[in-house]
């Protein structure tokens, strides 16, 4: 009962920022062409690495090393169920916004970040974190954004956003962040 | 000589099937490493031949150092009556003699008399091992150190002593290597601690994330992944040089790193195929093998000490499990049963027992299991929970984090999980890795952070 309550808030709370975010932010960044500065960063890339964009098959673009990425606020967070990295419902809507948004905005290059909870081991959690990422860069993958401007990065339980050891900080730990790549 | 082998091979560990808690579907067994029979030793104030000696400056002896060194292995019983033993070594000094009959009255059936030199620049020690009964020499040892190195003299004469006795060296030597989360949070670097807990110093400076170190199987480097470049990447770090090499950067994750025995290959996990895969390759990166391809996270993969199995964790069944495989992949059969969670298995050094974390009412707690007889043996019970177990070189003991303190810190058992003792008290530690036998002591670890520091931009491999 008191988890469907949440869940009802937070599904309210998370389309209500979603709405304010994608009218208030339609800013398009001015931003050197998205491939070219890959296309750099693939070149700084050194013995035993695979970069990006090599026909080696790679399902993942990975972190984005030597980039910077900033939490501007504009995409909404999303939250997993326990030992989870299939996206929930609520989640998916929530991917929706991000995506149209990630439409209007098609410059723009992002990092997904996928974060676990505290329960477990540091090497399972860094793997979970990880399918978080992917999962919810397949879903917006398969809703139309290109998959060269979406970057993935595991901190397993590394960095939980909320400290304490209650099911309510644990929920808001499993998670997965966007950030926008900034330079 | 002979008397001692069969004291110890009579005293050698015994398997019990000694029922302690009993679970809600199965019986765990608990593993009784105590030796039958402790040898009793005394070890006498050393001597030394200069008024203010360096090393009584640290806070213990250093005759306290040997005997903590010696009590370690569980091997021995070192007499605890220092002024008994205090009185007798002067009545040696005083008659120009040992009174070995004393020392038998002590108790003691060894006994160990030292003399400290302090040439110029130099610390010498020389330390020799009786037989009390007989009054015979077992061992003389005559070492040179640096001045400061005193405890580490202590350890090098406790590994010799051992040797001498049993035909394998001691531990007393080796090091762990483990995580220390900096100030600030959301960080981590890798830091070595001596096998006591001293001196503990950081090795890397990136500033960064850093996870799973694992060591090279010639004990001259740690391999860990670190976060520093903006993706969870492999290197490598020489300890000799303060060198870092990075090992591999694929997209997405490059992790959980384990040297096959001959050092020649590498397992490691990637998700480059957009799950968590066990793969191995060789040292320079190349010829790539993936091992697993299962819709779930595979990960934490150990290599067996015989270089032709590997023990990893999967998620394959819905929750994670130990398995085993075979070194291509194939042969997959699991080992953990009655847990909804187990992970971070590590093989014993002569690959009969496997160690591991799982998770039973709730919290987690360091197994064995033998593989030899299937028992499965509980180290740790009800304090708090407790990962990442790694095993001494000998396989005598385990190090494993534990927050029974309620907060993360390194501890260190016997094989048999008694004798718990803490090795760190500040920071948040966690992830140890156990050693192996160093082969110089000569290191450079000792000369801490700011070495690592300079070599920053020296990540060779990445040019």
């Amino acid at each position: 009962m008191k988890k469907k309550m949440f869940w009802l808030m937070a599904i309210v709370g998370v389309l209500v920022l979603a709405a304010g975010c994608s009218s208030t932010s339609t800013q398009v960044k001015k931003d050197s062409s998205t491939s070219t500065e890959l296309k750099k960063d693939s070149s700084m890339a050194g013995a035993g690495q695979d970069s990006w964009s090599s026909s080696d098959g790679s399902r993942t673009l990975g972190g984005g090393r030597g980039m910077v990425f900033v939490d501007s606020g504009a995409l909404q967070r999303i939250y997993f169920e326990y030992d989870k990295a299939e996206l929930m419902d609520v989640s998916k809507e929530v991917l929706r916004k991000n995506a149209e948004w990630l439409k209007i905005n098609p410059k723009v290059a992002i990092r997904i970040e996928g974060h676990t909870d505290e329960r477990g081991t540091e090497e399972y959690n860094l793997s979970l974190g990880e399918r978080r990422a992917l999962s919810t860069r397949e879903f917006l993958v398969s809703l139309g954004v290109d998959s060269s401007r979406i970057y993935t990065i595991s901190y397993g339980l590394e960095r939980p956003l909320v400290e304490g050891h209650t099911d309510a900080a644990w929920s808001k730990n499993r998670r997965a962040e966007f950030t926008e790549k900034a330079n | 000589m002979n008397r001692y082998l069969a004291l110890f091979l009579a005293g050698l560990l015994i398997l019990t099937g000694a029922v302690t808690a009993s679970g809600e579907t199965n019986v765990y067994l608990r593993l009784r490493g105590e030796a039958a029979y402790r040898l009793k030793i005394a070890v006498a104030p050393f001597a030394a031949n200069f008024p203010t000696p360096a090393v009584h400056q640290v806070e213990d002896s250093i005759e306290r150092v040997l005997e903590e060194d010696l009590r370690f292995t569980t091997l021995f019983d070192p007499l605890d009556n220092h002024r008994f033993i205090a009185e007798t070594a002067a009545q040696d000094v005083r008659e120009g003699t040992i009174n070995f009959r004393e020392w038998t009255a002590l108790g003691a059936d060894l006994l160990i008399k030292g003399e400290m030199k302090h040439p110029t620049g130099l610390l010498n020690f020389e330390a020799q091992l009786f037989d009390v009964r007989s009054g015979r020499v077992i061992l003389r040892k005559v070492y040179d150190s640096p001045p400061e190195a005193s405890r580490d003299l202590m350890h090098r004469f406790a590994d010799d002593l051992v040797l001498q006795l049993t035909g394998a060296p001691g531990v007393a030597q080796t090091v762990i290597a483990y995580l220390i989360a900096t100030t600030g949070g959301g960080k981590k670097e890798l830091m070595i601690m001596d096998y006591d807990g001293h001196a503990p110093r950081q090795v890397t400076s990136e500033r960064s994330i850093v996870l799973t170190p694992s060591w090279a199987p010639d004990g001259k480097g740690i391999t860990f992944t670190s976060y520093s470049a903006g993706n969870p990447d492999l290197f490598h770090l020489d300890l000799a040089s303060g060198k870092k090499l990075l090992l591999s950067a694929k997209p997405g994750l490059n992790t959980a790193p384990s040297w096959s025995p001959d050092g020649k290959r590498l397992a490691l996990v990637l998700s480059r195929d957009g799950n968590s895969e066990i793969y191995t390759m060789d040292a320079n990166g190349k010829d790539l093998r993936k091992l697993t391809d299962s819709p779930g996270i595979n990960t934490s993969p150990g290599w067996s000490p015989n270089g032709r199995e590997f023990v990893f964790t999967s998620g394959r069944e819905g929750t994670p499990q130990i398995y085993l495989m075979d070194d291509s992949g194939k042969g997959v059969r699991r080992l953990s049963q009655g847990t909804n969670y187990a992970d971070l298995a590590a093989w014993s050094p002569r690959g009969d027992r496997i160690a591991f974390t799982m998770r039973r009412q709730g919290l987690f707690d360091i197994f064995v299991l033998d593989m030899t007889s299937g028992q499965l043996f509980q180290l740790t019970s009800k304090a708090g929970n407790n990962k990442h177990p790694s095993w001494s070189p000998d396989g005598r003991h385990i190090v494993f984090g534990s927050t029974r303190s309620g907060r993360p810190d390194i501890y260190v058992m016997h094989m048999d999980g008694s004798g718990i003792r803490r090795l760190t008290f500040s920071g948040k530690a966690t992830s140890p890795a156990w050693s192996p036998r160093v082969v110089s002591k000569e290191r450079v670890l000792k000369e801490g952070p700011e070495k690592s520091n300079d070599r920053k931009g020296g990540i060779a491999a990445s040019r």
